[in-house]
C-alpha cells in the first residue's frame, strides 16, 4: 500500500519550491496569472487549516490537508512571495 | 489552446519531472487551492479564479496514474450495495454510535477510526470484489473511518483525498431530517454535480483525482458516513 510520509514530504519541500520557481518563471504572463491565483489561494487556505487533533492517527483522515505539516504550512504561506507573485 | 489547457499541460509536464514526494506536495497544493478558490472567490463572477479552479480540477484529474478508468465525474458506482446485509449495515450504524464519544474534530467534521466492524469490512473480499467490479483493479488499504457532521455549518470545502482514499467507498449510515446536504463533485471541464447518497446507499468515488466537497449542514441536520479507502493497481498482475 502506498502511504505518504509527512517527514518525506518535509524533506522534499525545499527542492520542489526551487523547481516551482523555475516553472512559474517559464510560464507566459497570462499563464502566470492563473497559476499565481492557484498558489495564492492555496496559501490563503493554508491559513484556515486548524491544528488537527490526530490522536486517532493520520491514516483515517481523507483530505490531502492532513499532509500539511507545520513545515509545509509555513512554506506554503510564503510561497506567493517566494515565486514573486503579487497578491 | 486556452490558458487552462496550457497551464494544465505544463503542470503535468512539470510533475513528471518530480519525485513521488514532490508530486504529492503538488497534489496538496492543488487540494488546498481548490478549497481556497471556492471559499475566497465567487467563481461565477471572478474570471481568473474560475480559470484557476478549472486548472486545478483538470490537473488533479490528469495526475491520477489510472486516469483512463476514471469516469468523467469520478463516480464509478452509486446505489445500494447488494452484498451488504441488513445486519451488517446495522452493525456499522451501531459501531458509529459507539465510537462517536472518541471521535476527534478534523476541520469541519468529526472523525473516528479503528472500528473493528468497519475494519473487517475494509479488509473483506466481498467489498474488494464489489469495488473492483466497478473501479477496476484495486488494492485494499484496510483503512475505514466514520465521519460525523452534526453541527450547523459543518461540511468539507472542495478538496481531494489522500492516496489512502484514492478510490473511496462512501456509505451514508444516517441522515437526520429531510436530507439536504449533498456530496458535490467538480468534474474537469463541466459543471459541478450534487450527489445525494441516502442512508444505506453508497458511492465509489475516485477521490484523489476528482475535486469533491460535502455541503454544509443546515440547522438540526446530522449526517454519518462510513468511508473505506482503496488504491488502484495495474490491471495486469506482476509476472
Amino acid at each position: 500500500m502506498k502511504q505518504t510520509s509527512s517527514d518525506a514530504l518535509d524533506r522534499s519541500l525545499p527542492a520542489l519550491v526551487e523547481k516551482l520557481k523555475q516553472f512559474h518563471s517559464a510560464l507566459s504572463p497570462e499563464e502566470q496569472v492563473v497559476f499565481g491565483e492557484i498558489v495564492v489561494s492555496a496559501a490563503k487556505h493554508t491559513e484556515t487549516i486548524r491544528e488537527h487533533d490526530l490522536s486517532v492517527g493520520t491514516m483515517g483522515a481523507k483530505p490531502m490537508s492532513v499532509h500539511a505539516t507545520t513545515t509545509i504550512k509555513e512554506r506554503f504561506l510564503n510561497l506567493p512571495a517566494e515565486l514573486g507573485i503579487e497578491e | 489552446m486556452n490558458v487552462v489547457s496550457t497551464v494544465t499541460r505544463k503542470f503535468l509536464d512539470f510533475s513528471s519531472t518530480c519525485t513521488d514526494e514532490e508530486r504529492d506536495i503538488c497534489k496538496l497544493l492543488l487540494g488546498l487551492a481548490a478549497g481556497g478558490l471556492s471559499v475566497r472567490s465567487d467563481l461565477s463572477s471572478n474570471a481568473v479564479a474560475a480559470l484557476a479552479f478549472d486548472t486545478v480540477t483538470a490537473s488533479a484529474a490528469m495526475l491520477q496514474p489510472y486516469k483512463d478508468r476514471v469516469p468523467y465525474n469520478g463516480i464509478a458506482w452509486q446505489g445500494s450495495p447488494g452484498f451488504m446485509s441488513a445486519s451488517m449495515l446495522r452493525s456499522l450504524v451501531l459501531e458509529a454510535d459507539s465510537l462517536r464519544p472518541s471521535a476527534v474534530r478534523y476541520d469541519d467534521h468529526f472523525l473516528a477510526t479503528n472500528g473493528p466492524v468497519a475494519t473487517s469490512l475494509a479488509n473483506s473480499e466481498s467489498l474488494a470484489q464489489f469495488v473492483q467490479s466497478h473501479a477496476g483493479s484495486i488494492q485494499t488499504t484496510g483503512v475505514a473511518s466514520y465521519l460525523y457532521y452534526e453541527e450547523e455549518g459543518q461540511g468539507i470545502c472542495p478538496h481531494i483525498d489522500t492516496e489512502i482514499f484514492s478510490i473511496n467507498f462512501i456509505m451514508c449510515l444516517s441522515h437526520t431530517l429531510e436530507p439536504s446536504s449533498h456530496l458535490v463533485v467538480y468534474p474537469s471541464g463541466s459543471a459541478p454535480e450534487r450527489i445525494l447518497v441516502k442512508p444505506g446507499e453508497a458511492v465509489i468515488l475516485f477521490a484523489d483525482s476528482v475535486v469533491h466537497a460535502r455541503e454544509r449542514m443546515k440547522a438540526g441536520e446530522e449526517v454519518r458516513i462510513l468511508t473505506v479507502g482503496f488504491q488502484p493497481t495495474s490491471e495486469t498482475p506482476p509476472i
